[in-house]
C-alpha cells in the first residue's frame, strides 16, 4: 500500500508533461498553451485539481459525443493516467493496452514510452511483477527524467523481491547523480543484503548505509535518508558492542528530525552500555521534557532514567523517578483508555469528514488536521501511514461517490418534469402546426413551381420568343394589337399619312419582335436560372417540412425512449446507493478497527513500560527499605 | 517535515528502520494473509463501485444533455487562460443578450489548473437560432496589482448545430497589458 499517495503527484508530472500542449522554448521563455480541444482541456482543467472522478466523466463524455477531435493519442494517455490516479487499475491497463495494440504504428516514441511506463506500473501495483519487468523493458528513450528515474526503482524494486541482488546493484549505475529515487533504492537495496545475513551481502549492504549516512546533500529528503542510515548503522553499531561508533552515528542525526528521539534514546543506551550512566541520563532526561510523551522512545526514556540513578547509586533520585514514570504510564493509560471510547463513537468518524461530503480533493494533511488532537499525539505515525491514509482516502471517495448519487437522486425528479412539460409543448404544439396553413402553402408552392416549370419547358421547345417579353414589351405588344385593325382599315386608304402610319406601324412592331427574339437566349437563360433558385428554396423548404414532420412523427418515441432512460438509471441509482451505504458501514468499521489495533499496541508497550516500573519501584523500594533496616 | 517525512513513509517499501525499530516497536506484528486477502477484497470491491458510478455519471451526464441541452441549441462557453504576470483573474461574469448567465469566483486551485492549460466551461445553456451579443467581463488584478476589469462582447451566429466559444486570456508582453479575446469554434 506504500505507493498509493505518490501516485498522485507522480502522474500528475509525468502526464502533464506529455499532455499540455506547447513547449519550452528556451530557459527564458515562458509555457504557451494552444488550446487544441476544448473537451480534452476541461478534463485537463479536473486533472490538475486532482478531480479524477470529474476528468474521467468528461473524457467518456466527450468520448460518447465524439469531440475529441484531435489525432494524437494524449487523450487515451490521460484517460489511462486519470483511472490509475483514481486506483482502477483494471480499466487503466485496458487503456493503456489498447493503446499500444491500436497505434503503436503511429504515434510518437514519447507517448508509446509513457504508456508502457504507466502500464508498467499498474502491473507492480496489482503484484505482476515480470508483467511489469516486460512493460519496463519495452520502453525506449522517450521517457521524462523524473518518470525514468521511477522507472528505475521499480526495477530495482523487482530485482530485489526477486533476490537479483546483482541486477539490483547494477541499476544504480543508470540514475542521475543528484537523484533522490537512486538514494531511495540504494536504502532498500542496502536494507535487504542486511537483511539476507549473507557473508558479502551484510558487507555489501553496510558499505551502502555508510555511503548514504555520510551524504552532504542538503536535498530535504537525502537528508532523511541520511538520518535513517545513521540510525541504523549507529543501532546495528550498538547491538554488536562498538559503542563509540554507534555514539559517532548517532550524533550525525539531526536535532530536529524524525528520528532525533530514536537517536537521543540510542545514545543513552550507547553510553549506558560504556557504564557512563550519567552521560546516558542526559538525553534520556532532555527526551523527557519534551512535549512529545506518546512517543513510545520517550517512554522508553522515562523507565531509562532511574535505570541510570540506580546504578550510579542514587536510590532516592531513582525512585523519585520511577514515580514519575507510573504516574505518566498511568495517565497515558487513562488518556489512551479515553481514546478507545472517542474511536468507537461517531465522533471519530465525523471528524474525519467534515463538510467533506462532496469534496473530491483530498490531502493527507486534511484528514488528519481535524482529527482529535489527543489522537493525533498518540498514533501519528500511524495517522500519517500510507495504509490508514489509503483507507480513510477510499472512505472519502465513497462518501463523493455517495454525493454524487444523491445528486443525481434529487436532480432525477427535474428531469421527469422537465420531459413532461416537453411532451406538453409538443402536444400543444403539434395541435397548432397541423392546423397552420404554412403546411398548405408549401404545397401549393410547390405546385406553382411546377407549373411554372412546365411553362418554360413548352416556351423552350416552342421557342416562341415574344412569351418571354417583359411586362412593358407585353403592353406595347398589346398595344399595337389594339391598333393593328384600324391600321388594316388605313390599308386601302389614301388619306394622307396613311402610308406613313402602316409604315410606322411596321417598323414598331418590327423592332419589338427584333428585340425580343435577339434577346431570347439571354432571358431564357435568366429565367432556368431563376427556376433553379427557386427550386433550390422550394426542396429546403420540403426538407425542412419532411424534417418537421419526422420530428414530430419520432418525438413520441424519443419521449418514451428519455422516460425509459430515465427510470433505468433511477433504478440503478437505488442500487448503487444500497452498495455505497455498506460499503460505508464496512469503511467506517475497518478505519476504528485499524486505529483501535494501534492504540491496542500502544497501550500495551505502555502497560509493559508500567508494569516494569511498578515492579523496579517496588524492588527499589524493597533493597532501600532492607537497607535502611 | 511533515510532507518530507511522509514521502519517506511511502517509498520506503521494506522495513524502514529495520533493526532501531525492534526495540521500540517489538509488538508490531504483520497481517495475516487472510486480512491482507480480505482486504485486497474489500479494495477490490471498492474500485468496481467506484467504476460503476463513473459509468452511471457518464450516462446520467449524457441523458441530461441529450435532454437539455439538445445539439440544434446548445450553446457552450468555455475559459482558457495563457497569461501569467499581466493578469491575476479573479472572477467573470458572462452575459448573453444583455442577461446575466454565469457569475463565477476561482479559487487559487482552479486558477493553477487554468495555468497549466486547463479549460473550463463557464456555461452551458440553450440560444434560439439567430444572431446574439455575448459580452464578458474580467475582474482581477492587472500589472503592477493594480485592480483590473475588462470587458469584450462578440455578436454570434447561432445555427442549428451546437456552438462552442473559448473566452481565451492571453497577454500581450509587448502592451505590457492581458488581451481578451472571444474564439467561436467550428
Amino acid at each position: 500500500m506504500w505507493y498509493r499517495q505518490p501516485i498522485k503527484f507522480l502522474l500528475i508530472v509525468c502526464i502533464s508533461l506529455v499532455c499540455v500542449y506547447g513547449g519550452v522554448a528556451g530557459a527564458e521563455s515562458k509555457t504557451t498553451h494552444k488550446v487544441q480541444d476544448l473537451a480534452y482541456g476541461v478534463s485537463l482543467y479536473n486533472f490538475f485539481q486532482q478531480k479524477y472522478f470529474s476528468a474521467i466523466t468528461e473524457l467518456l463524455v466527450a468520448e460518447h459525443y465524439q469531440r475529441i477531435t484531435s489525432d494524437d493519442s494524449n487523450p487515451s494517455l490521460l484517460l489511462g493516467g486519470l483511472y490509475l490516479s483514481y486506483d482502477l487499475h483494471k480499466q487503466s491497463s485496458e487503456v493503456f493496452q489498447r493503446l499500444l495494440q491500436e497505434k503503436e504504428l503511429e504515434i510518437p516514441v514519447s507517448i508509446i514510452d509513457q504508456a508502457h511506463f504507466l502500464l508498467g506500473k499498474n502491473h507492480y501495483y496489482d503484484g505482476q511483477y515480470p508483467q511489469a519487468e516486460e512493460q519496463f523493458i519495452n520502453i525506449k528513450d522517450g521517457l521524462q527524467l523524473e518518470s525514468d528515474e521511477e522507472k528505475l526503482f521499480l526495477m530495482n524494486s523487482i530485482f530485489l523481491l526477486n533476490e537479483d541482488f546483482e541486477q539490483a546493484l547494477k541499476t544504480f549505475d543508470y540514475f542521475s547523480a543528484e537523484s533522490v529515487w537512486k538514494d531511495y533504492a540504494r536504502f532498500n537495496t542496502a536494507s535487504r543484503l542486511i537483511q539476507r545475513q549473507e557473508e558479502g551481502n551484510v558487507e555489501q549492504g553496510f558499505d551502502i548505509l555508510d555511503d548514504l549516512a555520510s551524504s552532504d546533500s542538503v536535498h530535504p529528503e537525502k537528508l532523511i535518508l541520511r538520518d535513517k542510515a545513521n540510525l541504523a548503522l549507529a543501532y546495528v553499531s550498538l547491538r554488536d558492542g562498538y559503542s563509540d561508533v554507534s555514539i559517532e552515528h548517532f550524533n550525525k542525526i539531526r536535532l530536529k528530525g524524525i528520528e532525533t528521539n530514536k537517536a537521543l534514546l540510542g545514545v543513552g543506551w550507547a553510553h549506558y552500555r560504556e557504564g557512563k550512566y550519567q552521560e546516558a541520563v542526559i538525553p534520556w532526561m532532555h527526551l523527557a521534557s519534551s512535549q512529545t510523551e506518546s512517543d513510545l522512545a520517550v517512554q522508553e526514556a522515562f523507565i531509562s532514567i532511574p535505570y541510570a540513578f540506580e546504578k550510579m547509586g542514587l536510590g532516592d533520585q531513582a525512585l523519585h523517578h520511577y514515580g514519575l514514570a507510573v504516574d505518566s504510564y498511568k495517565f497515558q493509560l487513562n488518556e489512551t483508555e479515553q481514546l478507545v471510547g472517542f474511536i468507537k463513537s461517531p465522533q471519530f468518524i465525523d471528524q474525519l469528514n467534515p463538510g467533506s461530503l462532496g469534496k473530491e480533493i483530498t490531502s493527507a494533511v486534511n484528514v488528519i488536521k481535524n482529527l482529535d488532537p489527543l489522537l493525533t499525539q498518540y498514533l501519528l505515525p500511524f495517522l500519517s501511514s500510507n495504509e490508514f491514509q489509503y483507507e480513510a482516502k477510499s472512505y472519502l471517495e465513497i462518501l463523493h461517490l455517495k454525493y454524487m448519487l444523491n445528486h443525481w437522486e434529487n436532480n432525477i425528479p427535474a428531469l421527469q418534469m422537465i420531459l413532461k412539460e416537453k411532451r406538453k409543448i409538443y402536444k400543444n404544439k403539434l395541435t397548432k402546426t397541423m392546423d397552420d396553413e404554412s403546411l398548405n402553402k408549401v404545397k401549393v408552392l410547390t405546385q406553382k413551381r411546377d407549373q411554372l416549370r412546365k411553362q418554360i419547358e413548352k416556351i423552350e421547345s416552342s421557342e416562341d420568343a415574344l412569351k418571354l417579353a417583359s411586362a412593358a414589351e407585353v403592353e406595347k405588344i398589346q398595344l399595337l394589337k389594339n391598333n393593328e385593325k384600324r391600321i388594316k382599315q388605313l390599308k386601302n386608304s389614301s388619306e394622307e399619312g396613311a402610308a406613313e402610319a402602316r409604315e410606322k406601324y411596321r417598323l414598331l412592331k418590327g423592332r419589338l419582335q427584333w428585340e425580343v427574339e435577339t434577346d431570347y437566349p439571354v432571358r431564357i437563360w435568366t429565367i432556368k436560372r431563376e427556376l433553379q433558385q427557386l427550386n433550390k428554396v422550394v426542396t429546403d423548404m420540403n426538407k425542412s417540412m419532411e424534417s418537421l414532420e419526422t420530428a414530430w412523427k419520432s418525438a413520441p418515441f424519443e419521449f418514451a425512449n428519455f422516460n425509459s432512460r430515465i427510470e433505468n438509471k433511477e433504478s440503478q441509482i437505488n442500487a448503487l446507493k444500497k452498495k455505497i451505504d455498506r460499503a460505508i458501514i464496512e469503511q467506517e468499521s475497518k478505519l476504528r478497527v485499524m486505529a483501535l489495533e494501534q492504540l491496542r499496541l500502544h497501550r500495551n508497550q505502555i502497560k509493559l513500560y508500567h508494569d516494569r516500573a511498578l515492579y523496579a519501584k517496588a524492588r527499589l523500594y524493597d533493597s532501600l527499605m532492607e537497607r535502611q533496616r | 517535515m511533515k510532507v518530507c517525512a511522509l514521502k519517506v513513509f511511502i517509498r520506503l517499501f521494506l522495513f524502514s528502520v529495520f533493526i532501531a525499530n525492534t526495540a521500540v516497536y517489538a509488538e508490531d506484528e504483520k497481517p495475516a494473509a487472510d486480512q491482507t486477502e480480505a482486504s485486497q477484497g474489500a479494495q477490490q470491491d471498492i474500485q468496481s463501485l467506484k467504476n460503476e458510478v463513473i459509468e452511471l455519471n457518464r450516462d446520467l451526464f449524457i441523458l441530461e444533455e441529450d435532454l437539455l441541452f439538445s445539439a440544434n441549441t446548445q450553446i457552450s462557453v468555455f475559459l482558457s487562460l495563457d497569461v501569467d504576470e499581466l493578469f491575476e483573474l479573479d472572477s467573470v461574469q458572462l452575459k448573453l443578450d444583455d442577461k446575466i448567465v454565469s457569475n463565477y469566483l476561482y479559487t487559487e486551485r482552479e486558477i493553477k489548473a487554468l495555468k497549466r492549460g486547463g479549460v473550463q466551461r463557464l456555461y452551458i445553456g440553450n440560444l434560439t437560432s439567430g444572431e446574439h451579443e455575448l459580452t464578458a467581463f474580467f475582474i482581477g488584478k492587472g500589472p503592477n496589482d493594480r485592480d483590473f476589469k475588462r470587458g469584450t462582447t462578440k455578436k454570434i451566429e447561432k445555427s442549428g448545430y451546437a456552438k462552442y466559444i473559448e473566452l481565451k486570456i492571453t497577454g500581450d508582453s509587448s502592451k505590457e497589458q492581458p488581451d481578451f479575446e472571444v474564439k467561436v469554434w467550428e
